[in-house]
């Protein structure tokens, strides 16, 4: 599947409003062309949206700067490269993504922290390991029964309307918030909430309570 | 969600990762753009819309590009914004023309004039985001302090308890540490000064800043002697005291 074919002819009428003078100004950043004056209109034009991409992710001011300047000069040095495939918003937002996520992944809990050591070990209590759903101790019985609560469970999932159902796993399976999903799907709050509780009632249905209560 | 749902949670976890395979190729941010400004078909959009179950990466990219489409047209001060860009151009070309030179001989990371190009971020800190001005004497020793050892151990300092009270922490002796402090106030810059809690001399005296967690990390590499000290944590007119005892090594108290 190729999700990188040109979008719709409507959403690229869309991206060229309002954006001819940030097209000219990459136009003369790359043929050499008063590179200081293009530079400012990319960034007149894009810092607001960066910061905006920054400010819910990064709470720390000193740390938001220094990413919209790393931002900004991965910019400046990508742009004579930009051969227009997609489009610049695209472009953008791909940089200040990758900046951000290498970013985040350092930060303490991230992929790539550096790892913290109790101060007493010897005085913490062991961690408290989840029973896995899938034992490796499991008899033929157990795991004919749990191969039919996962047919069961696909089942009622896959019953569920599409919204309550993408609703249901986003909250369940990535344990994202309820505005988080709102923005993903692009509906409020309001309408997720509705989503997951009639969701919660027809899979506690369904499944009559072979999982437990479903608090999600 | 609560502990009684877990077994749920590992179904539906074990039933999406069997029955979705991960997915190969991922939107790129231009296409989760046009997404959230319903630039796409229906189709397309609903197979972005169960892409995003599967992968927490693009889920995180469809929210940054909301994020970032949602900044409203700015009605911003234009020479502001122009000199904004002027001071960022310049940091930008010179830090472009300094990485594509390779030189080899390097100046010192932390020399005045190597700074020059954080000053210039600094001013364009106020600028842009309308913040205090940044000291970057105190930044270069913050770093510094900041900076923990692989292996030292954790000494969680809690916030402060009633007005005038300091709270208690026991730890064995020996270093390293890495000191954590959580002040009830922000500020730019704290200081932090390590007494003796019997004669009142000064052990340390450090400046630190708030990590972005809102928690103050200090690194001291060789821990304290056993004793009794009185950790005064201040900044202007905020005051939070607490009290840490030291325990010879191998006794936790």
């Amino acid at each position: 599947m190729n999700w990188n074919e040109p979008a719709s002819p409507r959403a690229a009428d869309e991206d060229s409003r309002g954006t001819s003078a940030v097209e000219r100004a990459v136009a003369d950043f790359q043929r050499g062309h008063d590179r200081e004056r293009s530079f400012e209109i990319l960034f007149a034009f894009y810092r607001r949206r960066i910061a905006g991409f920054l400010r819910g992710r990064v709470h720390s001011e000193d740390e938001r700067l220094d990413l919209t300047q790393a931002i900004f000069l991965r910019i400046y040095q990508g742009l004579e490269g930009f051969r227009g495939e997609g489009s610049l918003d695209g472009w953008v937002l791909q940089i200040a993504f990758n900046v951000y996520r290498r970013w985040r992944d350092r930060q303490p809990g991230g992929q790539h922290a550096a790892p913290e050591v109790a101060c007493d070990p010897a005085g913490l209590p062991e961690p408290a390991v989840p029973a896995p759903f899938a034992a490796a101790a499991d008899s033929p019985l157990d795991r004919a029964v749990r191969h039919e609560r996962l047919v069961a469970l696909r089942v009622a999932i896959e019953a569920l309307p599409r919204q309550q159902r993408l609703c249901t796993e986003l909250r369940v399976y990535q344990e994202r918030s309820v505005k988080e999903i709102a923005t993903a799907l692009k509906i409020s709050p309001e309408t997720v909430k509705a989503h997951l509780f009639q969701a919660r009632h027809a899979l506690a249905g369904c499944l009559q309570g072979a999982f437990g209560a479903l608090d999600f | 969600m609560s502990e009684t749902s877990n077994e749920f949670k590992q179904a539906l976890s074990e039933m999406i990762e069997t029955t979705y395979p991960e997915p190969a190729e991922h939107p790129k941010a231009e296409r989760w753009l046009a997404y959230q400004r319903g630039g796409l078909a229906a189709e397309e959009r609903a197979r972005l819309e169960e892409h995003l179950v599967r992968c927490r990466d693009c889920f995180d990219l469809a929210q940054a590009a909301a994020d970032f489409d949602a900044e409203e047209a700015a009605s911003e001060d234009a020479e502001e914004a122009s000199v904004a860009a002027r001071r960022l151009w310049r940091l930008v070309s010179r830090e472009s023309e300094t990485a594509s030179a390779g030189s080899a001989a390097r100046a010192p990371r932390r020399t005045h004039r190597r700074r020059n190009p954080y000053l210039l971020a600094a001013v364009l800190s106020m600028t842009l985001l309308g913040s205090a001005t940044w000291n970057l004497v105190e930044q270069r020793e913050i770093a510094a302090l900041r900076a923990p050892h692989p292996d030292a151990p954790i000494v969680d300092i809690p916030p402060a308890g009633e007005r005038g009270t300091a709270a208690e922490t026991t730890v064995p002796a020996g270093g390293p540490w890495t000191l954590v402090l959580h002040p009830r106030v922000e500020r730019p810059v704290y200081r932090l000064e390590i007494r003796d809690a019997a004669s009142g001399r000064r052990v340390g005296s450090y400046a630190l800043k708030l990590d972005p967690d809102v928690a103050l990390t200090l690194a001291l590499p060789a821990g304290l002697p056993p004793g009794r000290y009185r950790l005064e944590l201040s900044a202007g007119e905020f005051r939070q005291p607490h009290l840490l005892r030291v325990t010879e090594a191998g006794r936790a108290g």
